[in-house]
């Protein structure tokens, strides 16, 4: 007996979940529909056309005006729970994302955003893991070098990826290497606490059986250390790619044109709310992506994490 | 059994930080012979196994294997440790192959062999995490046996395994050292284990540990669950049980002070 009740099943989760989605869409729908209907009525100049002679009461002149004539309008104004800018229709952010999907202007079209950014990431996220996970198992072994490093990633490891913005701006300019650069600084430190303890806590008694087999100091990191860290060091990389999404946000706020970041950011200069949104879904789905792939990497590298237990006695 | 000594306590003092878990001990263990420690928890049962796997260094005295001093971890006295300790990453069959492929050994009938003699065929391709601690626990001594260790060491191997499979387990591992003609030094809380499997057991005292009490065991083999119901063997259990009470109680007075 578990004090919660066991899963629902995977069938019935799928349904609650489908429900839970359509439900916040048709909230959506519901605070954006145009319930309310305004009628004004004013008067109005209409061109006529026809014109006629008046003779200038002062200067006497002859002149020759158009009649003015003036109709009532009627104006209807449709209006919603919430209007824009503070919340788009979904229709207009489905048509907003499709124009920006099919875009061929100047303006950079919705793949380009998602494929720079995921460039990104994916290029400052490589660079900072190829130092941190070297440097962090070899942390794991040796202290001294542990003690040596230790209080500088203390120091690192609290700065949010956007106050790197300033400091890269002024040594990198505006231009990618700035990017990379707060990627990589808001990365850094993660992967390195997260890959120092996963070597940290390997069994000291695998070490033993090990040595006690016959193997040697320079088999036993790779035939041992790694393979008995590497489960507890892609599940820690696995939020470092999280880390490494906020850290891309932050440094396409400024001196880019293109990139998710970018876009959500110059959107919400011309109070285009749809654009936002559209921006917003896509970081969540790209991230969601990578997540999935991250997942079908790990099935391929540690198998055995993935392996049920059999409940069977010798 | 007067054969040559295989491995040799030369008065060991071992101490941890102020604590001194071992004191002055002297232990022989003779070619081939099946030996049992008993004896209170924390009376420094399984400093002394590691000390003879060379897992430590003692603080004095020596610990030697066929007369050599063991300096560093000693692959000819292989450890079946109490959580098995297996390498997850690893297949059961790859698991047991480890130690042969470290020295570039590649013998597959011989892995196919062990696989039979502990009694795991059909979960050579399944991981550790696949297995019941039974099942591990025999994986782990078949990859012991695959490194052909000189001396078994054995830190209450079965303590983590329920009563039934430990049954089957003791019976195995008693056959296999008769068959295989090991060295066996086997720690344990049970004294039941002790009597099944032992040719001498040896009670340690509470810390510091001391070899309070060396017996040979008069039972004949092969031995089985039944035998621990004759007369013979209750009478021994019981001088056992008074030897290893009086430590018990001792080590309780010692950490009732303590705390």
């Amino acid at each position: 007996m578990t004090a919660f009740p066991a899963s629902i099943g995977r069938r019935r989760e799928l349904g609650y979940g489908a429900a839970g989605i359509a439900l916040v869409t048709a909230v959506w729908f519901i605070l954006t529909y145009p319930f309310f209907v305004e009628v004004t009525e004013h008067r109005t100049y209409v061109s006529t056309g026809e014109m006629h002679t008046v003779r200038d009461p002062v200067t006497g002149e002859i002149l020759k005006i158009e009649r003015p004539y003036y109709s009532n309008v009627r104006e209807v104004r449709r209006s919603a729970l919430v209007n824009p800018p503070a919340l788009d229709t979904p229709e207009n952010t489905l048509r907003d994302a499709w124009e920006l999907l099919t875009t061929r202007g100047p303006n950079p079209n919705l793949l380009e955003h998602i494929a720079y950014s995921c460039l990104r990431i994916l290029l400052g996220f490589v660079i900072s893991c190829s130092i941190a996970i070297p440097l962090g198992v070899a942390m794991g072994l040796f202290p001294r070098l542990r003690a040596t490093i230790a209080p500088v990633v203390s120091f690192l490891r609290p700065l949010p990826s956007i106050s790197w913005v300033p400091l890269a701006m002024i040594w990198l300019g505006a231009g990618e290497l700035q990017k990379l650069a707060i990627v990589f600084m808001g990365s850094f430190s993660a992967a390195l606490i997260y890959t120092l303890e996963a070597t940290l806590k390997v069994d000291p008694n695998l070490i033993r059986a090990a040595l006690n087999l016959g193997v040697g100091p320079q088999d036993l990191l790779i035939r041992v250390l790694l393979p008995a860290a590497l489960p507890n060091i892609l599940s820690g990389l696995k939020v470092v790619i999280a880390i490494a999404w906020t850290c891309v946000i932050s440094a396409e706020i400024v001196g880019t044109q293109v990139g998710l970041g970018s876009l959500i950011w110059t959107s919400k200069e011309t109070s285009n709310t749809a654009a936002v949104l559209v921006g917003m879904t896509c970081i969540s789905s790209v991230v969601l992506l990578l997540d999935a792939l991250f997942e079908r990497l790990e099935r391929r590298l540690v198998p055995w994490m993935f392996v049920g237990a059999q409940k069977e006695d010798a | 059994m007067s054969a040559a000594a295989v491995l040799q306590a030369d008065c060991v003092t071992h101490r941890y930080g102020g604590i001194t878990a071992l004191r002055q001990i002297d232990l022989t263990i003779a070619e081939r012979e099946f030996l049992v420690m008993l004896g209170p928890s924390g009376c420094g049962k399984s400093t002394l196994l590691n000390l003879f796997a060379g897992f430590e260094q003692p603080s004095e005295g020596r610990v030697l294997l066929r007369g050599d001093p063991i300096a560093k971890v000693e692959p000819r006295c292989g450890v079946v440790f109490q959580n098995y300790a297996l390498f997850p990453w690893l297949t059961v069959a790859q698991n047991i192959a480890f130690g042969p492929s470290i020295k570039g050994i590649r013998s597959p009938e011989k892995i196919a062999n062990l696989i039979r003699s502990v009694g795991i065929e059909g979960f050579g391709d399944l991981y550790p995490n696949q297995l019941s601690g039974g099942m591990k626990q025999r994986v782990a001594l078949a990859r012991t046996l695959a490194n052909d260790p000189e001396v078994l060491l054995c830190d209450e191997p079965f303590a983590a395994v329920d009563a039934m499979t430990r049954q089957v387990l003791q019976e195995e591992l008693s056959r296999i050292a008769t068959s295989e003609a090991k060295t066996v030094l086997f720690i344990t809380h049970s004294i039941d284990e002790a009597i099944l499997l032992a040719d001498r057991i040896v009670v340690l005292s509470s810390r510091p540990g001391r070899v309070k009490e060396s017996l040979p065991n008069p039972l004949q083999r092969p031995r089985t669950q039944n035998m621990l119901l004759e007369p013979e063997s209750r009478e021994l259990k019981q001088y056992i049980w008074r030897k290893v009470r009086e430590e018990v109680l001792m080590s309780l007075q010692d950490s009732s002070r303590a705390s």
